[in-house]
């Protein structure tokens, strides 16, 4: 499935003018900070709605305003990591996925939390609360409450962004089996080129609020080294 | 802690909090219906507080049946009157909160008679006694700084006070010195404590604080205000109430009613007051 | 010593505080969390019972629960006796004097707490008032459970409008506070000073009480 973009969104005093159609597999969003890439991810999440234009993944319609409508977040079925994945400190580990998770009652639910926190190697930290945490073992949590209502889109918004180096290759190295494992389209937003080099299928290159060139791995970081073209740090 | 600990002791402490409140409830209900054999309810002004208090234990003592007390502004017991208070009996300090719950059909009519008509003193707690004769020489004492007196705007005593004030032609020079009580008890609890130096009180509880061998007092001229007719009102519906209700009154009309009554300081219909007060 | 008033006290403080709460906290969630015209007159309006002198509250409520008003008929046709001047209208008085207590700071405790937990919950898939109960309350929990115990407070100690709907009855609707003024209109210290004693003695053990339960559960 494909997710297709064309909006334009003003938020406060920046314009987003995003037009694309993302072919399977991970896309890595790059582009300089402020550049829009978690406007976007906002706007086809459904936490912010666009001023005019469509978002539609496959044959679903998340927006679309010249017909009127708009799907609520909470059906458009997307898994989403943040950079901090807001996990809620009045629950255990495996009651946060498990409160993502689908499945018919409260036991299926639970096991399925169970069995993508062993997935995600964090196992040993179900009973624990998220306050216990170091920041990588908070978003492997936060990665497995991503998939747990069995997602037909993947958003990361520089979820590796706060964490050192060493962790963030071990993540990423996961995110890569996960998504490979999953099959689902999967949007990774990072500024860093060693990320993308290592998880892009494609890249889409974010600028100025402009957001539509598909590229690959070797054009986007050549771009890097070519300030004339605006899309280098 | 381990996950389950936490909320058993959680749930305990929230069984404990609703075991106590419910059973607060049970005792409570116990009395909660009105039933024939309920006390006697009466709604009196707050200057009647000594006298009825005693009536009402007198009246106990000789009939067996119990009389409650709900004291208070005269005023606010007739608008609580006119929304539906369950008293069975009105006594006001004023004949014309009588008249205005009877003219929203509250009470039955032909109960209404006065049963006895008040004056006001001058008073202060003993050591706060600076022998004030009249209102010109209070208004003169600049000594008598704070002046209490009831609330004219629901208080007949404090009308009276106001009415008397005025009369006296010093009204003008007092005005800025009033502080005002919220009913006539109130307002020689001003004086009492010594929140203000001086208060013009009901000849009622000037005569109790006496019995209690406390403060001093001068009685204000009848002429400068109106008469404080005091009358009250049958309010029950039910005739075993009102018929309750009509016993009490009877015993405040007798000859030992009327002698309480009038060693509280009220002048009883038909009579002149007694020299001893006009000292 | 007369257990009644404080019995009495006690269940129409329980009573009234479980309805503020229910009304303040869904109330302070709409006024956090939803955008609706007037929103700001409706706060405002709900703040009254703070700004109003007791007696002029209970004057106000007086008229609109008495016997000539819609409520109080309907209240008749239902129980068979008025609701004025009834432990029931004490409740009623306590409720409103309490109910701006839990409002205002269930209101800031849910505007409080992080927007970035509702957007991840959403998308992860909850919405509506399992959004609410799993995620919102349980964030504003503390400043909830402090608007409670403070309604809570207000109810137990509220007099003026009780005493101007509900009437000075002894036994049948005379609370605690309204005992102690009695007896001071009495001039009778002592006891009211044992009673103001017992009375505060009771509000500092549940509210202690209430505290130990939040650090439990919190």
């Amino acid at each position: 499935m494909s997710l297709a973009v064309d909006v334009r969104a003003t938020i406060g005093e920046f314009r987003l003018d995003a037009r694309f159609a993302l072919p399977e597999g991970l896309t890595v969003l790059f582009g300089p900070s402020g550049a829009g890439k978690t406007r976007l991810l906002r706007l086809v999440a459904g936490l912010d709605a666009p001023a005019e234009g469509r978002i539609g993944l496959g044959p679903t319609v998340f927006a679309d305003t010249a017909a009127g409508t708009a799907l609520a977040p909470h059906r458009r079925r997307i898994g989403m990591v943040f950079q901090e994945p807001y996990l809620l400190p009045h629950r255990t580990v495996a009651g946060n996925v498990a409160l993502a998770a689908s499945g018919a009652g409260r036991a299926e639910r639970r096991e399925r939390a169970e069995e993508l926190l062993a997935r995600v190697d964090a196992a040993a930290l179900a009973a624990r609360r998220p306050s216990e945490l170091s920041g990588g073992q908070r978003q492997r949590v936060a990665l497995a409450r991503a998939l747990a209502g069995q997602p037909r889109l993947l958003l990361l918004d520089e979820p590796f962004g706060a964490l050192d180096v060493p962790v963030r290759r071990q993540l990423r190295a996961l995110v890569r089996s996960l998504v490979d494992e999953a099959g689902v389209p999967t949007v990774f937003v990072t500024h860093d080129p060693a990320e993308l080099a290592a998880l892009a299928d494609q890249v889409l290159l974010a600028a100025d609020g402009d957001v539509s060139v598909v590229t690959d791995t070797a054009t986007a970081l050549a771009r890097l080294d070519d300030p004339v073209d605006g899309a280098g740090a | 802690m381990s996950r389950w600990r936490r909320p058993v002791r959680h749930r305990a402490a929230l069984a404990a909090l609703a075991l106590l409140v419910l059973t607060a409830g049970a005792c409570a209900s116990a009395e909660g219906e009105v039933t024939a054999e309920e006390p006697l309810l009466v709604a009196g002004a707050a200057d009647l507080m000594p006298a009825f208090t005693v009536l009402g234990e007198d009246f106990e003592a000789a009939t067996g049946e119990a009389v409650t007390f709900n004291f208070g502004s005269s005023g606010q017991l007739a608008q609580q009157l006119i929304e539906g208070a369950p008293m069975d009996l009105y006594a006001s300090a004023n004949v014309a909160y009588v008249e205005e719950v009877l003219a929203a059909g509250v009470g039955d009519p032909g109960t209404q008679e006065t049963y006895a008509y008040g004056r006001i003193t001058i008073w202060s707690p003993e050591d706060a006694w600076r022998g004030w004769d009249s209102l010109e020489a209070l208004a003169d004492d600049d000594a008598a700084g704070t002046i209490a007196i009831a609330n004219p705007a629901h208080a007949p005593y404090g009308l009276a006070a106001e009415q008397a004030l005025t009369s006296a032609g010093v009204w003008e020079d007092v005005e800025p010195r009033l502080v005002y009580g919220e009913n006539i008890a109130d307002t020689q609890r001003l004086a009492a404590t010594g929140n203000a130096d001086v208060a013009i009180v009901a000849l009622s509880l000037a005569l109790a604080a006496e019995e209690d061998g406390e403060g001093a007092w001068t009685l204000v001229a009848a002429e400068l205000h109106e008469p404080l007719q005091q009358d009250l009102l049958v309010v029950a519906g039910e005739d075993d109430r009102a018929g309750l209700a009509e016993r009490f009154i009877a015993h405040v009309g007798s000859e030992e009613g009327r002698e309480v009554m009038r060693r509280y300081g009220f002048l009883l219909p038909g009579e002149d007051p007694p020299a001893a007060w006009e000292d | 010593m007369d257990w009644f008033p404080l019995l009495l006290s006690l269940r129409v403080a329980a009573l009234a505080t479980l309805i503020t709460t229910i009304v303040g906290v869904a109330g302070g969630y709409a006024l956090a969390r939803v955008r609706f015209p007037g929103r700001g007159l409706v706060e405002a309006v709900a703040s009254l019972p703070i700004v109003l002198p007791p007696t002029v509250l209970g004057y106000y409520l007086l008229v609109a629960i008495g016997r000539n008003s819609p409520i109080g008929r309907a209240w008749e046709a239902v129980f068979g006796q008025q609701l004025v001047f009834t432990w029931q209208a004490a409740v009623v008085a306590a409720s409103v004097a309490s109910l701006p207590y839990c409002l205002r700071t269930a209101t800031a405790a849910i505007g409080a707490v992080d927007v970035g937990y509702e957007e991840a919950a959403r998308v992860a898939g909850l919405h509506g008032g399992r959004l609410a109960f799993t995620v919102v309350l349980p964030l504003a929990g503390r400043g909830i459970v402090a608007g409670i115990s403070l309604a809570f407070a207000r109810a137990l100690g509220d007099f003026g409008t009780t005493i101007m709907v509900a009437g000075n009855i002894p036994g049948r609707t005379q609370t605690m506070p309204i005992a102690v003024y009695d007896r001071v209109q009495a001039f009778d210290y002592a006891t009211a000073g044992a009673l103001s004693a017992v009375l505060a003695g009771v509000a500092i053990a549940v509210l202690l009480l209430v505290r130990r339960l939040e650090r439990s559960a919190l």
